[in-house]
């Protein structure tokens, strides 16, 4: 089982969210080695990964009441600074990467 | 030469001498590629292979092969190759660098360890926002009374002599300017100390990295009625503006959690929404004023937690939600500079709001009010009880009566309110004090307009926002008593209330309130929703976020008489 197998399993086990520096403890590697597992995870289609929870596009508020004259994120008023989230994908049952390959 | 070769084991060993023997006997694909990092990169799926190895039969048979091998290796082979690479990384850096055996705990972990605790978060995060909307209240409610002296006085008086320089004196271009632009937007502008230091202390927790913990604490309470975890910042957006926050439920994993999520964050008291309750909290509960505020926005959480455990068991059955990870930014102390820019973009954009969307509304409410439907009136010249706006407020006034409210001015001013809640202290300025306004227009003339009153005033404020300071930690320096009702506006209000209600003005405010806390936010919201979800949950949310506000407002005034309160 590698580093991403066990990272992977982790997740499964843990309920609710977890911090990412927790996790990195969990699994024994730095906050730095899990960022980039993480990038790869998502890239892997195993994680989704939400680098902002109102990206660029999804401002594009047409209306103005409540003071959201946005037209892009600079020009939002009221995006709120939060945290970036993964989540697992659920989809892919827990099988897919429990079975270590040739090791 | 460097020799350097990771084993990636048997089974998939076996796999890249597969491709590598394929490799090798073609002459187009071995001259481009080294044969076993393309074997490699195949099996991985490298998403920009297919690109240079198709088009050509070697390339297309290459491809074929590799899709047959990674199926026979099932779906384990997406991370196998990444993951033992991290793997042999791991093992010549544990080998090769000490790191000082267990990582060592951070000053952020220790503060993590009580701040998002699994019993104390959500206690700790009751208190940040008690303490956001005390300094709310408090500190930035003394500049109320200044600001407002300075709009209905010197502002005001200002106009006036412009428009009497200009032989426009007691024409409908005075009422205009005077009575709808000025004491329209005006009341609204008034509110500005109060939403700037809301921003200030919304800065101040997104800069020190506490909303983030925010987040984090609310995502256990959101799996508790069925939403993921992520669901919770949309709402966090909420706090600020409903219409971003819709658009923000878009991130959400699957489409249930999306409707379900878009049909809660109404329920987050949005930054347009504070005025209502500071104004209101202020004549009403002068002494509780910012527990009412908090109230209001914690009766907001908890309606939409409601409302989602009842979607969650009818129409919007859970689904399993995936755990998230957290990328938590460490602790430190925000900057003033930094500080100053995000709540200085925030209040711009409320500005520019009450220059735009909030000033066209408050004209229409003028002209609604300047149209005479009975009495002697004429056009701009009407007692505004005989106006059109209060003869359309005043048929819908009866559906009230059993919140206290049940009148034309307060139905008005709600039915202006859902172009935006800015617009409600806009129109109730409109509406009770234009009537005053006229009661006093000869003394308010001699009395107001004095710009050295107005800096008197200034400090007066200063001073007692000073005062509010230590008060909030119950050391009293000798700040004088509320008042409860300085301007014309707020004694109006409090008039009008206690005769809709019979004497329960507390009461009907609270109600009143409440209502405004559970209709629909503005317009805007409501053509997001649209967008968002479609027209079904559009109309959906419209009418039940009415009939829901109008059940609460009724039962807060109703069981409130029986239980003898206000």
């Amino acid at each position: 089982m590698t580093i991403l197998d066990r990272l992977l399993d982790e997740l499964h086990t843990v309920k609710g969210p977890i911090r990412s520096s927790d996790l990195a403890s969990r699994i024994g590697i730095s906050d730095s080695a899990l960022d980039g597992m993480l990038g790869v995870l998502v890239s892997k289609g195993k994680l989704k990964g939400s680098a902002s929870t109102v990206d660029e596009e999804l401002v594009a508020c047409s209306g103005t009441a409540c003071g959201a004259s946005c037209v892009g994120l600079d020009k939002c008023p009221f995006i709120v600074d939060v945290p970036e989230v993964f989540s697992l994908v659920i989809e892919a049952p827990k099988v897919e990467h429990g079975r270590p390959l040739g090791r | 030469m460097n020799t350097f070769r990771i084993d990636y084991g048997e089974e998939l060993e076996d796999a890249i001498d597969d491709l590598t023997s394929q490799i090798n006997n073609s002459e187009d694909v071995s001259q481009r590629f080294p044969h076993r990092w393309l074997a490699v990169a195949l099996l991985d799926n490298d998403p920009g292979l297919e690109e240079h190895l198709g088009g050509s039969v070697d390339g297309e048979a290459l491809l074929a092969r590799r899709d047959e091998l990674r199926e026979s290796l099932g779906p384990g082979i997406d991370t196998a190759i990444a993951g033992r690479r991290y793997d042999v990384v791991h093992e010549i850096t544990a080998s090769s660098v000490d790191s000082g055996g267990r990582r060592q705990k951070t000053a952020t972990d220790r503060i993590d360890a009580i701040v998002i605790n699994r019993y104390l978060g959500l206690p700790i995060f009751l208190g940040a926002m008690w303490v956001v909307f005390k300094i709310t209240t408090d500190i930035a409610g003394a500049f109320l009374d200044w600001i407002d002296g300075a709009v209905s006085g010197p502002i005001s008086d200002l106009a006036t002599s412009a428009v009497s320089a200009i032989g426009l004196e007691g024409t409908w271009v005075e009422s205009l300017i005077v009575d709808g632009a000025i004491a329209g937007v005006g009341a609204i502008l008034v509110f500005l100390p109060v939403l700037f230091s809301l921003y200030l202390a919304l800065a101040f927790l997104e800069d020190s990295g506490y909303m983030a913990r925010a987040a984090f604490v609310m995502d256990r309470l959101m799996r508790g009625v069925g939403l993921q975890g992520k669901s919770f910042l949309p709402m966090l957006v909420g706090f600020g503006c409903t219409v971003p926050a819709i658009y923000a439920t878009r991130t959400l994993d699957n489409e249930r959690d999306r409707i379900m999520t878009a049909m809660l964050v109404p329920f987050m008291s949005c930054g347009a929404r504070l005025p209502v309750y500071v104004l209101m909290s202020t004549i009403f509960f002068p002494r509780y004023a910012g527990l009412v505020v908090f109230s209001m926005y914690l009766l907001g959480i908890v309606v939409a937690l409601v409302i989602g455990v009842i979607l969650r068991r009818t129409a919007l059955p859970v689904t399993r939600h995936a755990p998230t990870i957290m990328e938590l930014p460490p602790y430190r102390m925000p900057t003033v500079h930094s500080i100053w820019f995000h709540t200085w973009v925030r209040a711009k954009a409320f500005l520019k709001d009450a220059g735009s969307i909030i000033f066209v509304t408050m004209m229409v409410v003028w002209l609604l009010m300047a149209i005479p439907v009975s009495g002697a009136g004429s056009f701009a010249d009407t007692d505004v009880s005989d106006s059109a706006f209060a003869a359309v407020a005043g048929t819908v006034a009866p559906v009230f009566d059993p919140a206290g409210f049940g009148s034309w001015e307060a139905t008005g001013s709600l039915m202006s309110g859902f172009v935006a809640k800015e617009v409600v202290i806009g129109t109730m300025a409109q509406v009770y004090g234009v009537e005053v306004a006229e009661a006093d227009e000869a003394e308010s003339i001699s009395t107001l307009g004095s710009i050295r009153d107005l800096g008197v005033g200034l400090g007066a404020a200063v001073v007692d926002a000073a005062k509010a300071i230590p008060a909030m930690v119950g050391i009293d320096l000798g700040t004088e008593e509320a008042e409860a009702e300085s301007s014309t506006l707020m004694g109006s209000l409090r008039l009008g209330f206690e005769e809709s209600s019979g004497g329960h003005g507390a009461l009907a405010a609270l109600a009143f309130m409440v209502f405004v806390l559970i209709y629909t936010p503005c317009m805007a919201a409501v053509a997001a929703i649209r967008h968002e979800i479609g027209v079904r949950w559009m109309w959906m949310s419209i009418i039940g976020q009415s009939l829901l506000a109008w059940a609460m407002a009724v039962a807060v005034f109703q069981v409130g008489l029986v239980v003898g309160a206000g």
